[in-house]
């Protein structure tokens, strides 16, 4: 199901969310690009500081070498070696001069540096070594049995970066001699770690023992020979991983330096991140107020036309005045749309009214029109109530509501049968209560049309006299609106003043005593007053009204 | 076997090298060793066959040797470590030194059954025997594997 969202929220969301993506992108970005940075610039230091390692691991051999150029011309040693080839090995002799070759590697190592020492004969089967231990230097016992002079060694247990060189008697070889140093692999990463490995085996590290095994497989699958540099992932915490040449060292051999890019970029980072945090707090804080600026500047005029719309449809009314003075161009159009839509609808529903209305005045007249004596007689009703309320000052919207309301005043009568209501003669009870229907049905029959309600009144309560005793309700008085009790003494005065079938048209005087004598009982006084004033405006009964005087019909109180 | 003849040798000290490389001597005979080189010189041998040191000793002096015992006796030079011959000390009259084509031949040696030995310095020692007749020469040769010491 698609989420609703009001619109305000909607464009809120949008914007509030574009604003959240570009600027969490561009810290992303940033956070990358800085990560390779921070990557390369250590990549680069690394780079340098193991060339500036391997330099002084060069320099340190070829001083070494030096140095056992020097060592190795020793006369004592060669005469040794060269003595022992000519003894048995199992020999008594052969274990003395072994014994002097070890003294004079004491004599020789006094005061260097190197931690172990050792002469091999010219089949490369160690003689003699001297080792420094703790406690003072000592002879290696055991001699290994075999000693292969690579630059790196182990020699019980311990790994050692090892010169050698040969000892020769003018073109001829007699052994070697090798001086070595403790291979401390600590020293050459001090800020991370190293690993050294022979053939894919890890053979020391500074890891710890047990990410071991985690550290020599990755080493092998990530990073392949030839590669400058490749990133490990060890208990969770990222490594820059770089190969440590050292050019003197067998291809079986590598190491490999591990800086933590973690630490590196958290190194960089903390300087930072106070900053970061306020533009990241900033940035969010202005998305927000942007985002809610904008999407109240774009859905303010159209919630304001909804609102409008929801007033009016309170109203029952559509009005054709919305605003379309908005900022924004579609709203306006909207608007203006929306007014020519309700000028439209107002036109047809006029229309409406009017086809309604013409129908049901047409209809009035018709039913007048059956009997010859009522012919006319809704619409000299109309005339006469119209005139009256014109007279009695009644707004043009009133007058204009009693006129129509007294053209249909009878218009329940369709419901009645004719034989009743063209009776000749003196109505029964149950014919009476008959015709007393006429006002509810008339009532029932407009109700239908929507725009007819302020026409109910005069339908249904036109035979409401004003002491109560009229019908359908026995409403009195004030309780009976102005309009029905104008349209009641009009009604009235055409009854008798008509021809019947069962009479003829009264005489002036009994209309005038019928109209004087309903005063205050049948009929409303004040309006009796306007339309006698009215009736003798219009010269009509005017020889006889000579005793009621009264210079103009307007300017009398009303009543209502 | 007739018992070899003595003599009086020398190894001189020339150049800071020995003069000649190798002295053959039959047991009994003496060798010398003057120093011939404006320099000391301090010539000394380890060798069971004979073990001397002859101490510091300065130009136009020398010392005096005599040597009993058969066998090889590498000597030295304290103060200059590449200085090195041998002597060899042989218990027989018939001995000789290759020429420069690596050939070598006896010729009084009677018939009878013999047992010949080769010394190279840093190949050793090989041994061959032979039966040498009246009539016709006997030919014989050996192969000494030689290796060269590596450049530093």
């Amino acid at each position: 199901m698609r989420p609703r969202l009001s619109l305000p929220t909607r464009i809120f969301l949008f914007s509030f969310a574009a604003v959240c993506i570009v600027a969490g992108g561009g810290f992303w970005t940033l956070n990358q690009a800085i990560r390779g940075k921070i990557k390369d610039r250590l990549k680069e230091s690394f780079q340098m500081s193991g060339k500036l390692l391997d330099d002084v691991a060069a320099r340190y051999r070829r001083r070494s070498i030096q140095m056992l150029s020097v060592l190795s011309e020793n006369a004592g040693l060669k005469a040794a070696l060269g003595l022992l080839r000519e003894v048995p090995q199992d020999q008594k002799e052969s274990v003395q001069i072994r014994k002097t070759i070890e003294a004079t590697l004491f004599e020789i190592g006094r005061g260097l540096e190197y931690q172990l020492m050792l002469v091999t004969d010219s089949s490369g089967r160690p003689v003699a070594g001297t080792v420094n231990r703790l406690w003072g230097t000592i002879p290696v016992e055991p001699l290994p049995a075999s000693f292969d002079p690579s630059p790196l060694i182990e020699v019980q247990g311990a790994l050692y970066e090892a010169t050698t060189v040969p000892i020769n008697l003018g073109t001829e070889n007699l052994g070697s001699l090798t001086v070595a140093r403790e291979f401390d692999i600590a020293s050459w990463s001090p800020s991370g770690k190293t690993v050294l490995l022979e053939k894919g085996t890890v053979l020391r590290s500074t890891f710890p023992a047990s990410v071991l095994p985690e550290v020599q497989s990755q080493l092998r699958s990530k990073c392949s020979a030839g590669q400058d540099s490749c990133e490990l992932t060890v208990s969770g915490e990222n490594y820059l991983v770089l190969p440590l040449d050292r050019t003197d060292w067998a291809a079986d051999e590598k190491l490999y330096g591990f800086q933590s890019l973690d630490a590196a970029m958290k190194d960089f980072t903390r300087d930072f991140v106070g900053l970061f945090l306020w533009i990241g707090f900033a940035g969010v804080t202005g998305a927000l107020m942007l985002g809610y600026v904008g999407s109240r500047s774009v859905s303010k005029p159209i919630t304001d036309l909804i609102l409008r719309l929801k007033e009016s449809q309170n109203r029952g009314r559509l009005p054709s005045d919305f605003p379309t003075d908005s900022a924004i161009d579609e709203v306006n159009l909207l608007a203006s749309a929306m007014n020519e839509a309700a000028q439209a609808l107002a036109v047809s529903n006029e229309q409406l009214d009017r086809a309604n209305l013409e129908f049901l005045e047409t209809m009035a007249r018709a039913l007048d029109a059956r009997d010859p004596y009522t012919a006319g007689h809704s619409d000299r009703v109309s005339a006469n109530s119209t005139a009256i309320a014109q007279a009695m000052g009644l707004p043009d919207k009133e007058v204009e509501i009693i006129r129509i309301g007294a053209k249909m005043h009878d218009i329940g009568k369709i419901g009645i049968r004719d034989t009743v209501l063209q009776k000749r003669g003196p109505l029964n009870e149950e014919e009476f209560a008959l015709i007393k229907l006429h006002p509810q049905i008339g009532k029932r029959i407009l109700e239908k049309v929507g725009s007819f309600q302020e026409y109910l009144p005069i339908v249904e309560l036109h035979h409401e006299d004003f002491d109560g005793r009229g019908y359908p309700y026995g409403l009195r008085g004030e309780q009976i609106p102005l309009g029905v009790r104008i349209v009641h003494v009009a009604d009235v005065y055409d009854a008798v003043t008509s021809d019947r079938a069962y009479r003829a048209a009264m005489a002036p005087e009994r209309v005038l005593e019928i109209l004087m004598g309903g005063s205050g009982t049948q009929f409303d006084p004040a309006v009796v007053d306007i339309f006698l004033c009215l009736l003798r405006e219009r010269q009509t009964l005017d020889r006889l009204l000579t005793e009621v005087q009264s210079e103009t019909c307007y300017g009398q109180p009303i009543r209502s | 076997m007739p018992p070899p003849v003595p003599f009086a040798a020398s190894l001189n000290q020339l150049k800071q090298r020995f003069e000649p490389g190798l002295v053959i001597i039959p047991v009994g005979s003496t060798v010398s060793f003057p120093n011939e080189d404006p320099i000391f010189h301090n010539v000394f041998s380890l060798s069971p066959a004979r073990q001397f040191d002859l101490g510091y000793y300065p130009a136009g002096e020398t010392r005096e040797l005599k040597f009993d015992q058969a066998g090889i006796v590498q000597v030295y030079c304290h103060l200059h470590s590449d200085m090195n011959a041998a002597i060899v000390v042989v218990p027989t009259p018939w001995y000789t030194q290759p020429d420069e084509h690596a050939s070598f031949s006896f010729s009084t040696v009677p018939a009878g059954s013999y047992t010949v030995v080769v010394w190279h310095k840093s190949a050793g020692f090989f041994r061959r025997k032979v039966q040498v007749s009246d009539q016709s020469p006997v030919a014989l040769s050996f192969e000494i594997p030689i290796q060269e010491a590596p450049s530093q």
